[in-house]
């Protein structure tokens, strides 16, 4: 097998001539990767554009976002390549994006993480309010109470029951510092008028196998991940946190329906452009976001995660920003007073 | 071995350091690494003939058995800061603590195994590879690295990449700049090629500070 | 039977059988290229599957992650460059190999070994998934805890220098696992309050570091350009004793993968050390791991190939995620309008039995994809090493910012490649500490976590059957270890008295 070592430069050459080949092979294989080169009308957009989701591919938010960013990269004309920027519970790739160009090529999927944040991180690089343009809500996706399979409560209402009685014997899984789970269990503690014993997972998955084996008593997710276990009977479903049944889990009341109309929460999501982007490039934006979520098959795309597009009307800066402001001021006190610290 | 005739320079190499055809063929104790002196302090000039000396039979494990201690102390130290709670309720900082303290240990238990080796050495011994570290070469690569990290984000992929390939080609033996720059023109259109065309990696190809 | 058929009409069509060779070839093709792993390629390429039908696409994702676990091998044994926790173990010996000139020899060994445990696993998917996923249920922090612990008392054999060292670096490792945030009180350890270490450490550039960039570095130093290792190269060949050699480790790695590969989390890493760490234990001639056994490169080989098709299992039949990939995988469903959950195999039967047997197919592409291809990764090794090194660390540093795009990642490679290169100068091999990085946080997180169920009740380890079972087959392991060497040093006290 000995070869004899040839001048650098050739062998440089050659290692070139074999690689472009191996590429060319691949990129023959891989085919349909995308046209990027396509026909721009107007100024916005000319390129690809980046949409920073800053959480980890395949997460319940990574989802919704390559949701939308398909069929909006069809209406603008333009790819839309979704990156995860992930760390720090969301507000790295937040902080990514607020210090972008605000020319609309860098814009953010994110989550009710958004109005947390502040009360979360000591140091945020961000404003929620002043470092972002909003562009328009996405969708909200309700959350359901849920627990282990033999646990005895049958009902929301043995379920409030049993939990107060045996108080911190109860444990509650949630998904780590600042996640939709760990939301809902303090408002859950705050309507309850207990202190559960929270044991945290790194991530819904984990969180999720623990409940499914028992091992853990309760928790409250997102339907995104909780309805293919419910559907099966792997765990007992007791509430959704939403004003109206869910579509896809008509039998599951509502905790307004179980008398506790407080306990309510959602996981929000909306679509973000760095602060001072041009309005019309704003308009473009919505627009498209707004037919994508008319999209029939991003509405039952939806609807198998347990979650529908937001109305017409709430699809505009306007109401997000109103949405944002709103949950700034209900998450900010409930998470200061229980004391949760993410940095 | 020693002599190097490419211009990366050498004389970046530690002028303690003493390179193996010399003491290597006189099988003297000649000490290397900085702590030399220390080993021929109280060795002496003693080992006669192919016998290495003790210090350079144990210095690996005085050396690591530090690094070890120092690692420990450090992590303990640090946990300080964290809440650190009880066995059955530990807080952030009681894992790394205890950890931290059992390696600290362990760097002092490796020190004394080298003690006693030190004092009895075994003849079936054998001295540890000992090659000349190359601190020219070696500063160029972890530079290249680092550098990397650094400009990313402002220069983009292409001048990154560009820019620390040369760099790290530098630090080959022999390689003048000119061929480090072949070579790194060649590696940076492969990695383009690569990850850019192939697999559509979302790094931006020009960063802010060049326009992109 | 009949899913079986119905598994193997699927796979066969023939638009499954080239999404599954390309899927297979990118897989292999990243998994050679350092740092960029099958999680982040399968994130890159999620919207090209969207074009494709659910079955097609799924077949590809897959394809690609145990491509990957092919491919990640290859620059391991070559350039003691390991991609995947998995190929760490194999770069121990698998690069010794290669620099005896038997390259070619550990690289057929890694590809038949995986090939085979490939298709026993996949047997054991269609055989036993559902009652191994119920078995896997079983495991809750307790288990988890004495498994981490078993774990870290097998890998002691890891080493083939000093215990102390060893354990120490295991001890290393273990606190490393530890930086960035808790997983319980939110504080930020060890990150000197940088927000991109909250995250943690990523293992691609720790074993980038430890292993490749310090190769790099002592390569340097001796400043041939490439020490023996192309002009030895006789023979590709397996010889019948290669193959006696192997077969044992392959046996015992694929039993071991596909057992561990099912438990969510710990089992897939698990599974190379320990089964490594076995053959180590079981050999008669243990001086030569860590000099280039074939059995080194034979066991985790095939016991990370195994755990890799097994670790489908928890996904397919409860819709649980195993591993980071599994998640994306999660996530590759949902956008394809399946809910992945414990009634896709009744509700969607092409799904799960097409992609099972495409597993298989795949195993055999890959093997039919590889093996020509060894002679051409050889020749690799005739590259100048002044083109090849530069190279190299271009592709690492591309590949562990890419993650995420963090610059920490790429700033670790330095701090890891000389930790790596001062420490193995002195004696400290870096396999222990990868293993101690991988496993710390399990075994922080799993304790706490089975504390805070137990409401502080430490018996909870003992009382629980699988718990204890693991911790006394762990005691057993430790005086196996430790007596040995206690004797021995007596003898030594003894014979340097007289």
């Amino acid at each position: 097998m000995a070869l004899p070592l040839s001048s650098s430069r050739r062998t440089t050459y050659r290692l070139l001539a074999v690689s472009a080949a191996a590429a060319l092979g691949l990129s023959a294989c891989g085919g349909s990767s995308g046209s990027s080169g396509a026909a721009a009308g107007s100024n916005y957009p000319t390129g690809t554009i980046t949409m920073v989701v800053p959480f980890s591919a395949g997460g319940p938010t990574d989802t919704v976002a390559r949701l939308v960013a398909e069929p909006m990269s069809k209406t603008l004309g333009q790819q839309i390549i979704v990156q995860n920027v992930e760390g720090a519970g969301g507000t790295l790739g937040a902080g990514e994006v607020a210090k972008a160009k605000n020319d609309g090529y860098k814009i953010l999927m994110h989550h009710i993480g958004m109005s947390t944040a502040p009360a979360l991180y000591s140091t945020l690089a961000f404003k929620p309010l002043e470092s972002f343009q909003t562009v328009g809500l996405v969708t909200e996706v309700p959350m359901t109470i849920i627990s282990k399979k033999d646990l005895p409560p049958t009902n929301f209402k043995e379920l409030v029951e049993y939990v107060k009685a045996n108080k911190e014997k109860v444990t509650y899984a949630n998904a780590g510092i600042g996640s939709a789970s760990q939301l809902c269990g303090l408002l859950i503690e705050k309507a309850f008028g207990v202190d559960l014993t929270e044991v945290p997972y790194k991530g819904t998955g984990p969180a999720m196998t623990d409940l499914v084996g028992g091992q853990v008593d309760f928790m409250c997710d997102q339907t995104t991940n909780t309805s293919a276990q419910i559907k099966p009977g792997k765990v007992k479903a007791f509430a959704v946190t939403t004003s109206e049944r869910v579509k896809s889990l008509p039998d599951i009341p509502t905790t307004t329906e179980a008398g506790m109309p407080e306990l309510k929460v959602g996981v929000w999501h909306g679509l973000y452009a760095p602060a001072g982007t041009p309005e019309a490039v704003v308009k473009k934006l919505t627009d498209a976001l707004a037919a994508a979520l008319k999209e029939p098959k991003v509405i039952e795309k939806m609807a198998d995660l347990g979650t529908a597009p937001e109305a017409a009307d709430q699809v505009n800066p306007a109401a997000h920003t109103a949405k944002l402001k709103a949950q700034l001021d209900l998450w900010t006190p409930v998470i200061k007073a229980a004391g949760v610290k993410a940095a | 071995m020693a002599t190097d005739n490419g211009p990366a320079p050498d004389g970046g190499r530690g002028p303690s350091e003493v390179t193996p055809p010399r003491d290597g063929s006189t099988g003297s104790a000649g000490m290397s690494g900085p702590a030399g002196a220390v080993g021929a302090a109280t060795v002496g000039a003693a080992s006669p003939a192919a016998r290495p000396s003790r210090w350079q039979l144990t210095k690996a494990d005085f050396y690591s058995g530090a690094i070890f201690v120092a690692f420990g102390i450090a992590f303990a130290a640090a946990s300080s800061q964290y809440t650190v709670g009880t066995l059955l309720r530990m807080g952030p900082g009681y894992f790394p603590r205890l950890l931290g303290i059992i390696l600290a240990l362990m760097g002092l238990a490796i020190i004394a195994v080298a003690v006693l080796h030190w004092l009895r050495p075994s003849s079936d011994d054998t001295l540890p590879e000992d090659q000349p570290v190359p601190w020219l070469r070696g500063a160029l690569l972890l530079v290249a690295v680092l550098l990397f990290g650094f400009i990313i984000g402002g220069a983009g992929l292409l001048p990154t990449v560009l820019l620390t390939t040369f760099i790290a080609a530098l630090a080959g033996q022999g390689t003048t700049p000119a061929r480090a720059a072949v070579i790194a023109v060649g590696i940076t259109i492969l990695c383009m090629v690569i990850f850019v065309f192939l697999l559509r990696l979302t790094v931006p190809l020009f960063g802010p500070w060049v326009g992109g | 039977m009949d899913n079986i058929l119905l598994g193997i009409q699927t796979a066969l069509t023939p638009t499954n059988l080239l999404v599954c060779l390309i899927g297979c070839a990118l897989g292999t093709a990243v998994g050679v290229l350092p740092g960029i792993g099958p999680t982040a390629t399968i994130a890159l390429l999620l919207p090209i599957t969207f074009n494709f039908d659910p079955v097609s696409s799924l077949i590809m994702l897959a394809g690609i992650y145990y491509g990957a676990q092919y491919g990640g091998s290859t620059t391991a044994i070559l350039l003691n460059l390991p991609g995947e926790t998995s190929a760490a173990v194999t770069a121990i010996d698998g690069y010794q190999m290669a620099r005896k000139g038997r390259a070619g020899q550990a690289l057929a060994t890694a590809a038949l070994g995986s090939f085979f445990a490939g298709t026993v696993a996949t047997v054991v998917l269609a055989v036993f998934a559902p009652p191994l996923a119920e078995a896997a249920l079983k495991f809750g922090p307790a288990e988890y805890f004495s498994l981490v612990v078993l774990g870290l008392v097998a890998s002691i054999a890891l080493a083939s220098g000093s215990l102390w060292k060893a354990l120490a670096m295991i001890m290393l490792g273990l606190l490393l696992g530890l930086v960035g945030q808790d997983v319980e009180s939110g504080a930020s350890r060890f990150t000197f309050g940088a927000g991109e270490l909250d995250g943690g450490l990523n293992f691609v550039s720790l074993a980038v570091g430890m292993f490749g960039v310090a190769e790099i570095l002592r390569n340097l130093a001796t400043g041939i350009h490439r020490p023996s290792m192309v002009r030895e190269v006789k023979s590709l060949r397996l010889s019948r004793q290669d193959f006696k050699d192997i077969t044992p480790p392959v046996l015992r790695g694929t039993l071991m993968g596909s057992l561990l590969g099912i438990l969510p989390g710990a089992g897939h890493v698990l599974a190379s050390f320990t089964s490594y760490s076995v053959e180590k234990r079981l050999s008669k001639t243990p001086e030569r791991f860590g000099h280039g056994a074939i059995e080194g490169v034979a066991a985790p080989e095939s016991a990370n190939n195994a755990a890799a098709q097994t670790s489908f299992i928890p996904l397919l039949t409860l819709g649980l995620p195993a591993n980071p990939v599994m998640a994306l995988l999660i996530g590759a469903f949902i956008i394809q309008g399946i809910t992945p959950g414990p009634n896709v195999i009744n509700d969607e039967p092409v799904l799960f039995w097409g992609l099972i047997a495409s597993m298989w197919v795949g195993n055999l592409m890959l093997v039919a994809l590889n093996l020509p291809l060894i002679g051409l990764w050889v020749k690799l090794l005739t590259i100048p090493y002044r083109v090849l090194f530069p190279a190299i660390i271009a592709f690492s540093t591309i590949g562990c910012y890419s993650l995420g795009l963090n610059a920490y990642h790429v700033f670790a490679i330095a701090f890891f490649g000389l930790l790596g290169y001062v420490l193995i100068r002195f004696g400290c091999e870096p396999a222990p500490l990868l293993l101690g990085f991988v496993l710390g946080p399990l075994l922080e997180e799993n304790f706490r976590r089975a504390m805070t169920i137990s409401r502080g009740d430490a018996s909870v380890l003992l009382t629980r059957p699988i718990s204890l079972a693991m911790l006394i087959v762990a005691a057993i392991f430790l005086v196996v270890a430790v007596l040995p060497s206690i004797k021995k040093k007596r003898d030594v006290v003894f014979a340097e008295d007289e």
